[in-house]
């Protein structure tokens, strides 16, 4: 069952994940940005069960944060986190700390910019890049739009095609590592990791059979039967556990030894094993294991520029999965505005004593003109 | 000679003013006639008067109080008036405070305008943005026909249509509240050719029935029935007008 997972089966998870929310763990997150410069930030979520769950998401378990459980429902609980913070540094502070490498790194900066008749209030929080596929760069196979869209949310098969093109190229790097490493071992003299590299896409394109950016990938149980002596068989290519099965490894061999041109292929079965099992490991730590969130920012005033999907009035939220964290940081932007009062009445006074002192000179003068002409 | 001659003479009567004969006229006039010698007597005595003031000298006697004075009447004449609105400072007019006055004005009025003006722009920017959002999110792009339900019997969704024909639809944003079809077909086929027959004339000719639903507020049950029994020769149309590129290639 685990291969149909595997490779084009991938991303069928992280679909399935984005169209069923509500099996997810929902981190709702809302920074309110009051105009006196102090904030308040609070974390909530949605809980079956009154244990704090694992989740890739830094919940804050300082002891300056208040915590609360709230019952909602027979058997569900709402775990709310709030702090509040009294100038915009120290909230960014709170952030600037080193995160935890197995969870999401935060970055959250609120900087207030006066400018006279106007004080700017500028909200930038970034959730860092989160993935288990790191071996592959996601420019080598989408380019930085394409990247951009993902990442914001475009469901476009195409692109979804491509991505999960990125994520079969890392698993298959996972792979593949193990499969050099037997080799480097083997010392076979037509096995050599060189001779390995030169026919290393050929390997990855009939494993999943590619046929191009954006098109359908295959899976690789089917792949290994149709490409093998099993043609046409019902044989199981992977136990249920997820390993190679016997015939598996046979179909595997069969193949590789064809790509590679070297039958030496077929002493490396433990490293075969090795690295479907890398591979599985991989392929657990990504998807959507982390959930979702809504980040909202409430802004003091008028809200000039966000990039935000939802506004409400001064509140700017956020919807997205941990999905769309696997290419690059997650960045919400949000700008707004205070006019300020004060400013303009000083403003006022000043104009109306420089224009008073302008227009007076020429009053007087005009009168002692006046008053000259009647001497006269 | 008469009195009027005589008087016009007057002023006249003295030596080397009128010829011998003349003179004597007058004098023989003068002597009979009162109120000529009258008038001839008041003559002399104003003409003795202006030459006694001719004899008159100017004399100073305080040089300095008199300058004093002129003085004192030029400053009170430029003193400014004290206790009223019109009592300002002497550098308020000199040329330098008033040319960085009005400096002051100018960069004060013009930088709240340029500022108000810049945040307006960004405001009208966000708008824009969060409405052409609303639009690609209202029930008019492929996902909106997915929700409403088009799913047609046998068929592919038309809203993946252009997916399973690997055509990258890239911008979402281009819908917007017009026929749910209408729109689809625009992204899905470019914008009409220059033939003046636009891809949804050119589908409404041909499937008219199925060109009137409209998705975005629902499907009933009437528009049901036209989808299940039109729609897949329609979702052909659409497949093979996308291939071809559109009605342009179809002609």
């Amino acid at each position: 069952m685990i291969t149909k997972r595997l490779f084009a089966g991938t991303l069928v998870t992280c679909l399935l994940a984005l169209w069923a929310p509500g099996c997810l763990l929902e981190h709702k997150v809302k920074t309110t940005i009051n105009a006196d410069g102090s904030c308040e930030r609070t974390v909530t979520l949605d809980l079956g069960s009154k244990e704090i769950p694992e989740t890739s998401f830094p919940l804050p378990f300082d002891a300056s944060w208040d915590t609360s459980w709230t019952k909602s429902g027979v058997s569900t609980y709402i775990l709310t986190f709030t702090k509040r913070f009294k100038d915009l540094e120290e909230i960014s502070r709170e952030y600037a700390r080193p995160a935890d490498s197995g969870k999401i790194k935060l970055d959250l900066r609120v900087r207030e910019t006066f400018r006279w008749f106007y004080t700017y209030y500028d909200y930038v929080e970034s959730y860092g890049r989160f993935t288990a596929y790191t071996l592959v760069d996601p420019h080598a196979v989408l380019t930085e739009e394409e990247i951009q869209r993902l990442t914001y949310g475009d469901t476009s098969q195409t692109l979804k095609r491509k991505k999960e093109e990125w994520v079969a190229r890392n698993l298959y790097e996972a792979f593949y590592l193990r499969l050099e490493q037997g080799a480097e071992s083997l010392r076979d003299t037509l096995l050599t990791p060189a001779s390995m590299a030169a026919h290393k896409e050929e390997f990855f394109r009939l494993l999943v059979g590619y046929t191009g950016p954006g098109n359908e990938l295959h899976d690789p149980d089917s792949i290994l039967r149709e490409e093998s002596s099993y043609r046409g068989t019902k044989a199981k290519m992977f136990s249920s556990d997820g390993r190679f099965s016997d015939d598996g490894l046979n179909a595997f061999s069969e193949i590789a030894a064809r790509t590679f041109k070297s039958e030496a292929v077929w002493k490396l079965r433990d490293s075969v094993q090795a690295g479907w099992t890398a591979l599985v490991k991989m392929m657990e730590g990504g998807g959507t294991a982390g959930g979702s969130f809504t980040n909202s920012v409430v802004v003091p005033g008028i809200l000039l520029e966000t990039n935000a999907t939802d506004v409400q009035g001064s509140s700017a939220s956020w919807k997205f999965g941990t999905d769309q964290l696997e290419l690059r940081d997650f960045e919400m932007r949000a700008t707004s505005r205070v006019v300020n009062e004060w400013a303009f009445a000083v403003t006022a006074v000043i104009v109306l004593a420089l224009l008073g002192l302008l227009i007076l000179p020429l009053v007087r003068n005009s009168r002692r003109s006046l008053s000259m002409t009647r001497n006269l | 000679m008469k009195c009027r001659q005589a008087q016009d003479l007057i002023y006249l009567y003295r030596p080397g003013e009128l010829t011998e004969a003349r003179r004597l006229e007058l004098g023989d006039h003068l002597a009979s006639c009162i109120a000529c010698a009258a008038e001839w007597k008041a003559a002399l005595e104003l003409e003795e008067r202006v030459s006694d003031l001719r004899n008159i000298e100017p004399r100073l006697d305080d040089a300095a109080l008199l300058t004093s004075a002129i003085l004192g009447n030029v400053a009170a004449s430029n003193r400014q008036p004290t206790g009223s609105l019109l009592a300002l400072p002497a550098w308020t007019v000199s040329p330098a405070f008033r040319i960085a006055a009005c400096v002051a004005l100018f960069v004060v009025c013009g930088s709240f305008f340029l500022q108000t003006a810049i945040d307006a722009n960004r405001v009208v920017r966000l708008e824009g943005q969060l409405k052409l959002l609303g639009a690609s999110q209202s029930a008019t792009g492929p996902l909106g026909i997915q929700r409403a339900g088009f799913l047609l019997p046998n068929t592919e969704r038309i809203g993946t249509l252009a997916d399973s024909l690997g055509i990258v639809i890239t911008d979402f944003r281009k819908w917007h509240h017009e026929s749910a079809l209408s729109a689809t077909l625009r992204t899905l086929l470019g914008r009409p050719g220059q033939t003046g027959m636009t891809t949804m004339d050119y589908l409404a000719k041909k499937h008219p029935r199925l060109a009137s639903i409209r998705i975005d507020d629902g499907i009933d049950n009437r528009e049901r029935e036209i989808l299940a029994s039109e729609g897949e020769a329609f979702l052909k149309d659409v497949e093979s007008l996308i291939r071809k590129g559109g009605v342009l290639h179809d002609h």
